[in-house]
Order: structure tokens, then C-alpha cells, then sequence
């Protein structure tokens, strides 16, 4: 005959039960918690295709000695009219030397070939002293050279590839009240 | 629920906060010694979370390590402090002199009571190892320097060893006891 287990003792074991799943979860949750605190490389290639942002910088420091450019907004604009037309625009609380990835360039047309697109910059004033340049497929290409010149380089990429683009900002010093910049591609 | 496993869930809720505690600190040490640029980034998966992120692999790795370093410090500091309590606690039934020291002191609080020796030992054992793979994991991917692995490796193995023998002592004490007829009250506390 079997022995039948009072319910004092099996409640008893069920909290045991429950305790020891307990321990694991926390242990668990260390583990996760802990990989959430490790910090991590920025990653171009999960950047943006056309302006999708997937991540969200809300956050910089140090700001005074910072290598970053402090971008507070990015648009994204095509035009309905033009939609070979894309235009990027930079809201900056400061310039400083330093590289930022942009969203990503992607070339898509009809018939599967390389397309041109003309790269043109603007500041909300001139005579600033910034020098801007796009580095695309790890070629530097100027945009605005060290005597304020503006240039709108053309270049040529392949279809339905992914092409990662980098800003990169020399200024001589600091600008705590700087222009913002316009990025416009226009492919043809 | 056994006082066994009560103790053993308050310690391991503790040493996970030591541990959680510990890394934050080492990211803020990692970040300030070396004066990294870094942002926090909102990532939109399922569950929005905030991440410290940095532009380049080299100051990863830097910081990350320092990091592992300030973590793995405070990690063994904590665990020390458990060790050295259990230890006391020991000594001060042993030596009547340190007894009176701790009384006059006031240090009672300082010595573990018999409940939750075990509890413990075996929590900061489950911890120490869960540091040691924490460490080994980052060491594994590139973004720490190996020798703080090895390091939290040594340490976690030599912790249980310790605690192996302790374990196996008062196992022998208690069936030397047993075998004598006399039964200690805080055998049966105890386990």
C-alpha cells in the first residue's frame, strides 16, 4: 500500500520547488543583464537603408572633448516630383572633428545597372570653418575642402548594394552655435 | 520551504545585485580611465533597451576590460567579506579571547550565524562561476583581455575546492559525532 504524502509536506516541497526556480531565474537574469551592460561597437552595417533609422543615439559624452558630432535630428527627404532626389538634413548643436555614418546609399532602377549620383552640401551659413568630407566604400571623397570650397563630387555605385557612408567633419575648433548641413543625392 | 533554500534565494538576490553593481561601476571606471567617447543608444527590438555604445574596437576592448577588472575586484571583495564572516564565526567558538574581542567591539553582527553558512558558501560559489563565464564569454568574443578570465577562472576553481573541503570536514565531523552518540544541534541547523 502506498504511502500517501501529507499536504503540509507537499506544500512544503512545492515552495522548495518554487525557491529553486527562483535561484535560476535570478541567475539567468544576471547572465542577460549583464550582456545588456557590456558595451558595444557601433555598427555601420545595421545602420539605415534611405533614412530608416533602427538606432537612436539620445545621449553623448563627453561633450566638451567629444570626437562626435552631436547631431540632434535627421530628415530624410525625396521629393514626390523627383524621385531620383533625396535629401539629408543635419540639425548640429556642435561640430566637431569627428565621423558619423549616415544612412546608408542604396541604388535601385529598372534595369539593374550602376547608377550616378551627384553629392552636393550645404551650410546654413557660410564662412564657417568646416571641412567636410563623404567616405564612401573607403574612398574619401571632399565635399567642402579646407578653404571653404564647395564641391559636388559624382559617383557610381552598383545596383541593389548596400554602400556605407561615412561624414566625416574636420573643423579647426569647436562651433557651439553651428549651421546645419544639407546633404542632397541626386541620382541620374 | 527549507531554511536551506530561503537563505539560498536571499544570498543569490544579493550577489546578483553585488555582481550587477560591480559591472556598472567597472563600465563607468572603464569609461572614465580612459576617456572613451561613447553614447547610449536606444535599440528598437521587441523590448527598447538602452546600450553604451563606442565607435571603435580598440576602445572596446580597452574598456571592457578595465571593466571585467573593477567587476572581478568587487565581485571577490564581496565574497571575501562571506568567506572571512563563516570564517569568524568558526574561530570565535574555538577562541573565547576573540569572542570577547568581537563582544566588545560590537562586532556580533560581523560573525555569520549557523543558518545560513551553507546558503551562502554555496551561492557565492554559484556566482563566482557565473563571473568566471561572464568573463570567459567576453574573453571569447575578443572584447576582454584573456588573463582576467584565467584569473576569474583560478579564483572560481579555488573557491570550490575550499568549499569541498570545508564540506567535507563537517561531513566527517558530524558522522564522528553520530557514531559517538552525541547529536550537535547545529548539525542538524546546519544541513
Amino acid at each position: 500500500m502506498e504511502k500517501s504524502v501529507p499536504p503540509s509536506k507537499l506544500l512544503s516541497r512545492a515552495l522548495e520547488a518554487v525557491g529553486l526556480f527562483a535561484v535560476v531565474v535570478i541567475i539567468g537574469g544576471t547572465y542577460l543583464a549583464f550582456g545588456a551592460l557590456t558595451p558595444k561597437v557601433t555598427s555601420q552595417k545595421s545602420a539605415n537603408v534611405l533614412g530608416a533609422r533602427t538606432e537612436n543615439t539620445v545621449f553623448y559624452y563627453p561633450v566638451d572633448v567629444s570626437a562626435q558630432p552631436i547631431i540632434d535630428d535627421t530628415v530624410m527627404r525625396v521629393d514626390p516630383d523627383q524621385p531620383n532626389v533625396t535629401t539629408f538634413e543635419y540639425e548640429f548643436n556642435s561640430f566637431m572633428p569627428s565621423e558619423y555614418a549616415i544612412p546608408i546609399i542604396e541604388i535601385r532602377n529598372n534595369n539593374d545597372e550602376a547608377g550616378a549620383i551627384k553629392i552636393s552640401p550645404t551650410l546654413s551659413a557660410d564662412q564657417t570653418p568646416v571641412e567636410i568630407a563623404l567616405e564612401i566604400d573607403g574612398i574619401e571623397i571632399p565635399l567642402i575642402d579646407k578653404n571653404g570650397t564647395y564641391l559636388i563630387p559624382e559617383v557610381t555605385l552598383q545596383p541593389r548594394t548596400i554602400t556605407p557612408v561615412v561624414l566625416h567633419i574636420r573643423s579647426t575648433e569647436q562651433l557651439f552655435s553651428p549651421p546645419s548641413l544639407t546633404l542632397t543625392f541626386v541620382q541620374f | 520551504m527549507s531554511t536551506f533554500i530561503k537563505h539560498l534565494f536571499l544570498e543569490s538576490l544579493f550577489a546578483s545585485g553585488v555582481l550587477l553593481v560591480g559591472k556598472i561601476i567597472g563600465v563607468i571606471g572603464g569609461l572614465w580611465i580612459t576617456g572613451t567617447t561613447f553614447s547610449l543608444t536606444q535599440t528598437t527590438n521587441i523590448i527598447p533597451t538602452l546600450s553604451i555604445t563606442l565607435q571603435q574596437e580598440t576602445a572596446l576592448l580597452q574598456v571592457n576590460s578595465l571593466s571585467n577588472i573593477i567587476f572581478l575586484v568587487f565581485v571577490l571583495l564581496f565574497a571575501s567579506i562571506a568567506v572571512s564572516k563563516i570564517y569568524l564565526s568558526h574561530e570565535v567558538r574555538k577562541n573565547k579571547k576573540l569572542a570577547a574581542k568581537i563582544i566588545y567591539y560590537n562586532l556580533a553582527d560581523w560573525v555569520e550565524n549557523g543558518e545560513s553558512i551553507y546558503s551562502k558558501l554555496f551561492a557565492w560559489a554559484i556566482f563566482l562561476w557565473l563571473s568566471a563565464i561572464l568573463v570567459l564569454r567576453d574573453s571569447l568574443i575578443g572584447i576582454s583581455w584573456n588573463g582576467i578570465a584565467i584569473i576569474a577562472i583560478t579564483f572560481a576553481a579555488v573557491y570550490s575546492a575550499m568549499i569541498f573541503l570545508y564540506i567535507e570536514k563537517r561531513i566527517q565531523l558530524i558522522s564522528f559525532h553520530r557514531s559517538h552518540g552525541k547529536k550537535r544541534a547545529t548539525v542538524k541547523t546546519s544541513l
